[in-house]
């Protein structure tokens, strides 16, 4: 033992000082320990966890926005059937509409037609009525007018109503 | 010709001391390594309320060191638990050296004198803190071991009887096979030596002959020369933090039991 | 032959390890480098044990450290 100190001691070695150092070395090592190390580790260990979160939160929106998206989607589709529905529906009740006023004018026109024709038959039986009637007694006046001088009552009424059946047939 | 050199003392191999408080003496490493501590503490404690998950600058070089010495402890270990449970007196020890190494490479520091003696010094390039660090780190190893094996489990390793026995048991070939592992056993008690001298001996090696050398360049052609055997320094102080480190930690896992029934326990 | 003299002459000596030493990491680490060109991936892990295998070629010089001094 002697001789390897004595060996140790020819580099320098002195036992008092290595002891220091080592002591030193020790208050080095607690300092760190406890001043760095530690510290270090719970505020990457912190931050790891929150990126971690952060992460999570990330996925988690993006699946959020997703489904919305997907949802939003499903919406527009019934709506738009919906819209689809409501207008054939409109365009099928407008059509009937049409359909069904156009009779319905149709048959007003006929019916107006009908109706003014059978005004104007009226019309033109009773003015025919008028004429005949007047031309009846225009005839009789004037047949009445030349036979008048001699012609007696009893002929007379008798002519008069030849005449009327006559112009009855 | 005198003003290209300047010649200075080659750094004494011996510890240089300053003062003593009663038998014992103080040293200049000693000195400097408390005042390391000092700036450690105090830098740490003004840094410690900052610390936030949005780091500043400071704090994003601290996490920087803190994540690559844990890297670099999970690529030798390749298993998350074991890392976890050397990280704290590795990382220390990783740090520390580095530390140590460049702190040595600080223009003018080492020419503040006291007595004649410069007050600080590389505490590196002092073979009293690197023996104490390689000591120190094979004594936990020592201790790391027969916590893991047992007392007598940790000692079979070194006198392997029990292998003999059973080696005699199995037949006469066998056993001579585990009488050479018995006399290479004991060798291990000469390897566990040699670790604690080839640790401690490269580390102070290299940044002794490192200073030695910076002073011999100085001596010779004080300008343009000696930088690049500065970058040299910058470097090789790094490398040998990790030389350091990166051994202790594969000490540590011949130390330990193999990988398959450890993994049970973590 | 003074005794001084033999000493300087063996501490001349002591430094030719270097040659062994600077000629074995070398060689270490051009092989490192040859299976980091090879596959890359591994580049990580090769490095660390390149550097322990560097570290350990370096305890020669070591002991030739160690030598040196105690002449």
């Amino acid at each position: 033992m002697e001789g390897l100190l004595a060996i140790l001691s020819k580099v320098g070695f002195d036992w008092q000082v290595a002891f220091a150092n080592l002591v030193n070395f020790l208050i080095i090592f607690f300092i760190l320990k406890h001043l760095a190390f530690k510290p270090l580790q719970k505020v990457i260990e912190k931050r790891k966890s929150e990126i971690q979160a952060g992460l999570d939160d990330t996925a988690l929106a993006k699946t959020n926005l997703l489904t919305a998206e997907q949802k939003k989607e499903e919406i527009l589709m019934i709506a738009r059937q919906e819209a689809n529905d409501i207008i054939a529906k409109a365009k099928e009740t407008g059509d009937s509409l049409v359909v069904k006023k156009t009779e319905e004018a149709q048959l007003e026109y006929n019916k107006i037609i009908t109706d003014g024709k059978k005004k104007s038959q009226k019309e033109f039986e009773r003015m025919e009525r008028e004429v005949r009637g007047q031309a009846a007694s225009l005839i009789v006046a004037s047949v009445e007018k030349i036979l008048n001088e001699d012609l007696d009552e009893k002929q007379d009424k008798k002519l008069r109503e030849r005449a009327l059946d006559m112009m009855r047939q | 010709m005198e003003w290209f050199q300047f010649k200075r003392a080659i750094p004494s191999i011996q510890p240089d001391f300053i003062f003593s408080i009663g038998s014992f003496q103080i040293s200049n490493t000693t000195l400097y390594l408390f005042a390391i501590a000092l700036f450690l503490f105090v830098g740490l404690l003004i840094m410690r309320p900052k610390l936030s998950t949005l780091p500043g600058k400071g704090q994003l070089m601290l996490e920087m060191m803190y994540e690559g010495v844990l890297g670099l402890i999970m690529q030798i270990t390749a298993s998350e638990y074991h890392a976890k449970k050397v990280f704290h007196i590795l990382g220390a020890l990783f740090l520390f050296i580095g530390f140590a190494n460049f702190s040595g490479l600080i223009p003018g520091l080492t020419s503040i004198t006291y007595d004649g003696i410069s007050i600080f010094r590389t505490p590196t390039a002092d073979f009293n803190t690197t023996f104490a660090l390689a000591f120190g780190s094979v004594i936990v190893l020592h201790i790391v071991s027969i916590g893991d094996w047992g007392f007598f489990g940790h000692l079979g390793k070194f006198f392997k009887f029990k292998e003999v026995f059973q080696g005699f048991k199995q037949g006469i070939g066998a056993g001579f096979m585990s009488l050479i592992d018995f006399f290479l056993g004991l060798l291990d008690i000469v390897g566990e030596l040699a670790k604690i001298v080839s640790l401690s001996l490269r580390l102070f090696g290299n940044m002794y002959a490192g200073e030695v050398l910076m002073v011999i360049l100085i001596g010779s052609l004080a300008y343009a020369v000696p930088s690049l055997w500065f970058a040299m320094s910058m470097l090789s102080a790094l490398v040998q933090a990790i030389v350091f480190g990166s051994l202790v930690t594969v000490f540590y896992m011949l130390a330990i039991k193999s990988d398959s029934s450890s993994e049970k326990r973590a | 032959m003074e005794i001084e003299s033999a000493r300087l002459i063996a501490k001349g000596m002591a430094i030719l390890a270097m040659v062994g030493t600077a000629a074995g990491e070398g060689y270490i680490i051009g092989k490192a480098m040859e299976a980091i060109g090879r596959n890359p991936d591994v580049g990580d892990s090769l490095f660390t044990k390149m550097i322990v295998g560097v570290a350990m070629c370096e305890s020669t010089a070591i002991y030739a450290f160690v030598a040196f001094f105690l002449m």
